[in-house]
C-alpha cells in the first residue's frame, strides 16, 4: 500500500489539442454513455462526459479556432458535494469526486452547483441501438433515467491496474493508468498521473509556466490542469 | 366497530410485511433449476478441486464456468451411460454451451473482483458456503451491502479507508 494516497490529475495541453473529439468518442464507448441525438441536444439534454468548447479568435480572414476539452474537474473543494441531499457524490481518499449512481435520486442540485457544467442528467431512458448494446463495458454501470452522471477519470481502469499491481506486490508505475481519453488522444495532449509523486510526468507538467486551472479564481482547486502558452493552436 | 376494523387492518399489514420478508428470503436461498442436474457433491467427493473447473479467481474478476469441452474431457469415458451425461454429450456434439443459470449474482452497479479477496486469504467457502456438500447448488448467504461491509469495515486502520470507500465496490 502507498504511504500517501495518490492525487490523480489530468493535464490538458491546449497547445496540442486539435479539437478532433476522439476523446469524446472514446469516453462514450468506455463509460457506456448513451447517445441522445441531435434533437435532444438542441433541447439542452446532451449527454457527454467531455465537451469540447470552441472559441473563435480574431476577425475574418485572420481567424483562429481554439478548442478546450472540458470534463469533470475533480475539484478538491467541489461545489457539487455539499449540495447533494443523499450523499451520492462525495470525495474519495484518492481525491476523486465520486458519483454513486444507485444512490442518486436526481435532484440535479449538483448539476446546478457545478461551475463547469460537466454534470449531465439522464432525461430519458438511455437507449443503445444495435449494434451498440454489444459493446457495453461490463465494468461500468449502465445508468437509468433520472440520475446525474459525469467523468470519473475512468475509475474502473484505475482500480483494475491497482488490483493487478498489488497482486504483483508493487505500486502502479507512472503512465500505466490511462483513462480512455488519454489512451485515445492522437496529438498526445492529455496526460494522466499522480500529482503526489514528484517524479511523475504530470507533476513536472503542472509546474510549467503555461499551466492554469479553469476558473481558478473560484477556489475549487481542480484536478484537471490546462496548459496554454504559444500560438500553436489550429 | 371502527376500532375492530383498525385492528384488522393492522394485523393484515403486519402479516403482509412478514410474508414479504419470508418470500424474498426464500427466493434468495432457493436453488435455481439448472438445465442439467449437476451435483457439486459428487464431483468434490471424487477429489476434484474447485480450481480445476473454476480456474481463474486467483488472477481475474470472475471464477469462470467450465466449458463443455472440459466436462467432456472426463465424461468421454466416465459414466457415459448416465442420461444426464448423454445430455452433456449432445451439447458437445451440437457445439452449443450449456445454458447454466447463475446462482451467485451481483447487481449491475456492483464491481466485484475475486482476485483481491483470495489474495487476502479468503477461501471459496467463506462466501459460497460448503458447496462440496451440496447436491443442488444454492446461495448460502444473502450477498447484500451489509454483508459485504461486515468484513470491509472491520479491517486494519491503513486498509479501512480504501475498503470502506463507496468506489471500492460501486461503479
Amino acid at each position: 500500500m502507498a504511504e500517501i494516497e495518490p492525487r490523480w490529475v489530468l493535464i490538458v495541453d491546449l497547445d496540442r489539442c486539435t479539437g478532433c473529439q476522439a476523446c469524446v468518442v472514446a469516453c462514450q464507448a468506455e463509460n457506456n454513455v448513451p447517445t441522445v441525438g441531435e434533437h435532444e441536444t438542441i433541447e439542452g439534454r446532451w449527454l457527454h462526459w467531455i465537451h469540447i468548447e470552441r472559441y473563435w479568435e480574431g476577425e475574418y480572414p485572420n481567424i483562429k479556432a481554439r478548442f478546450m476539452p472540458v470534463m469533470c474537474q475533480q475539484c478538491t473543494a467541489a461545489p457539487c458535494e455539499p449540495v447533494c441531499p443523499v450523499f451520492a457524490t462525495y470525495h474519495t481518499p484518492e481525491g476523486l469526486n465520486a458519483q454513486i449512481y444507485n444512490r442518486c435520486i436526481g435532484t440535479r442540485f449538483c448539476g446546478s452547483a457545478c461551475p463547469y457544467k460537466t454534470r449531465t442528467y439522464n432525461w430519458l431512458r438511455p437507449e443503445f441501438p444495435e449494434p451498440l448494446h454489444e459493446q457495453l463495458n461490463p465494468d461500468v454501470t449502465v445508468r437509468s433515467r433520472g440520475l446525474i452522471e459525469k467523468c470519473t477519470f475512468c475509475v474502473q481502469r484505475i482500480r483494475r491496474i491497482e488490483i493487478e499491481a498489488h497482486a504483483q506486490g508493487r505500486e502502479p508505475v507512472d503512465g500505466e493508468i490511462q483513462p480512455a481519453c488519454v489512451q485515445t488522444c492522437p496529438p498526445d495532449a492529455l496526460v494522466f498521473g499522480d500529482l503526489n509523486d514528484p517524479s511523475s510526468r504530470v507533476s513536472q507538467l503542472a509546474t510549467s509556466h503555461r499551466s492554469f486551472k479553469l476558473l481558478g479564481e473560484l477556489g475549487t482547486d481542480p484536478g484537471v490542469i490546462y496548459l496554454k502558452g504559444g500560438e500553436t493552436n489550429v | 366497530m371502527k376500532r375492530f376494523w383498525l385492528i384488522g387492518l393492522f394485523i393484515l399489514v403486519v402479516v403482509g410485511v412478514i410474508a414479504g420478508v419470508i418470500l424474498t428470503r426464500v427466493q434468495v436461498y432457493a436453488a435455481p433449476e439448472q438445465p442439467i442436474a449437476y451435483s457439486h457433491q459428487v464431483h468434490v467427493e471424487a477429489g476434484i478441486q474447485c480450481l480445476f473447473c473454476h480456474p481463474s479467481p486467483l488472477k481475474s474478476p470472475l471464477a469462470g464456468i467450465p466449458s463443455v469441452q472440459k466436462c467432456m474431457g472426463c465424461h468421454n469415458v466416465i459414466d457415459t451411460d448416465n442420461p444426464e451425461i448423454q445430455q452433456v454429450a449432445s451439447y458437445y456434439e451440437s457445439g452449443e454451451p450449456i445454458p447454466w443459470i447463475r446462482v451467485n449474482l451481483q447487481p449491475d452497479f456492483v464491481y466485484f473482483n475475486h482476485q483481491p479477496h483470495l489474495g487476502a486469504g479468503l477461501n471459496c467457502e467463506t462466501c459460497h458456503g460448503d458447496v462440496g456438500q451440496m447436491d443442488v447448488t444454492r446461495q448460502t448467504v444473502k450477498m447484500d451491502m451489509g454483508w459485504c461491509l461486515d468484513c470491509h469495515i472491520n479491517q486494519s486502520d491503513e486498509k479501512v479507508g480504501r475498503l470502506a470507500d463507496c468506489l471500492a465496490c460501486h461503479k
